[in-house]
């Protein structure tokens, strides 16, 4: 209530329970780690703008489930023009693992890499429905909250994706090994 | 059930357990005699869930927060700020909503021109105005008159001065 009145420590408080979710649904939906940044940074400007109106018909994190994954759709939208201009998770990744995480197993990096690969086989729709239930664990019902379509809807694109992922994962496997 | 059944519940729920528990018997006990499906359960377990299973959860970067601290921090506050947020969601409408607003726009434009055009020249319509202009012409002509129109026709031609005389 404190953070929809316009108290930043309030606020602050919200962001520290939510930026882990909102930030890793972003960078495997955006796939770069800058993109990232900026959609996390626009979603809590956006919940900043909207708390007051907030309703609680649905749970705070649904809501912000939600937000996430429409910031993030309409931020591939805007800048896909200028995807070739921006650094590659991939890279990313493996330059933060040069460093940060040398001592890390390898097969961890292999997993990063292989589940990379094969989310940017897909839409980034599809994307979303493999982020919310592969990754983040979300049930069917609370996909349908989130993404605003019926659990028959979900049920479909999810089964899209999941046949995508397995025509391509042949092909994966044999550029990963 | 068919094997094609089969699949679209593999693919949709019934390895993560969502879905009713009588089919899920159902499917259980046709996967357990078809070879096939079998195969098609093992591929989509190794293939498509497996992998996603224990993804690392990346750290939130420090700096975000300093970010949107800046933005909010320069956002205009109360009635200004919330007018200025919704004008330039004007500006970010989504494709279609555009469309339809031109369009709706256009129409409007046209029926008010249309309408405008069509009362003035109603209020000079020739209908109204043609007998009367034919009395005075004909009154005129036959010397009861002389104006035509109104107007007094004081400025005759040569050959009228002529034959008037």
């Amino acid at each position: 209530m404190k953070a929809a009145n316009g108290d930043m420590e309030a606020f602050r408080a919200v962001y520290e329970t939510y930026s882990e979710f909102v930030f890793n649904v972003a960078l495997r939906v955006a796939r770069y780690r800058e993109d990232a940044k900026e959609i996390t940074q626009e979603v809590f400007v956006t919940v900043h703008n909207k708390l007051k109106s907030f309703r609680h018909r649905s749970a705070l994190r649904t809501w912000m489930y939600r937000i996430t994954v429409n910031t993030a759709l309409n931020y591939l939208k805007k800048h896909s023009r200028m995807k070739n201009k921006t650094v590659e998770y991939d890279d990313a990744l493996g330059s933060r693992y040069s460093k940060d995480y040398i001592s890390e197993k390898a097969d961890r990096e292999h997993q990063e890499n292989v589940i990379n690969k094969l989310l940017g086989f897909l839409t980034p729709e599809q994307r979303v429905c493999i982020v919310l239930r592969n990754i983040e664990g979300l049930s069917y019902e609370d996909m349908a909250k989130v993404l605003d379509i019926d659990i028959n809807a979900v049920r479909s694109r999810l089964k899209r994706a999941r046949e995508k992922l397995l025509s391509v994962r042949k092909e994966v496997m044999v550029n990963e090994l | 059930m068919n094997c094609k059944q089969v699949h679209n519940a593999i693919l949709t729920g019934y390895c993560e357990g969502e879905i009713a528990e009588k089919d899920k018997e159902t499917i259980k006990a046709h996967i357990a005699g078809c070879v096939e499906c079998r195969k098609f359960e093992a591929a989509i377990v190794n293939s498509v869930l497996e992998p996603f299973r224990g993804v690392n959860r990346e750290k939130v970067p420090s700096d975000i927060w300093a970010g949107i601290h800046k933005q909010l921090s320069e956002q205009p506050a109360g009635l200004a700020g919330y007018l200025s947020r919704s004008f330039s969601r004007l500006f970010v409408l989504p494709r279609p909503a555009l469309l339809v607003l031109s369009s709706v726009s256009m129409c409007v434009v046209a029926v008010c021109l249309v309408y405008f055009f069509s009362g003035t020249g109603k209020r000079v319509t020739s209908a109204e105005s043609k007998p009367d202009e034919q009395m005075q012409y004909i009154a005129y002509v036959m010397g009861f008159s002389d104006s035509i129109n109104g107007k007094i026709t004081q400025d005759y031609t040569d050959i009228d001065k002529i034959f008037s005389r």
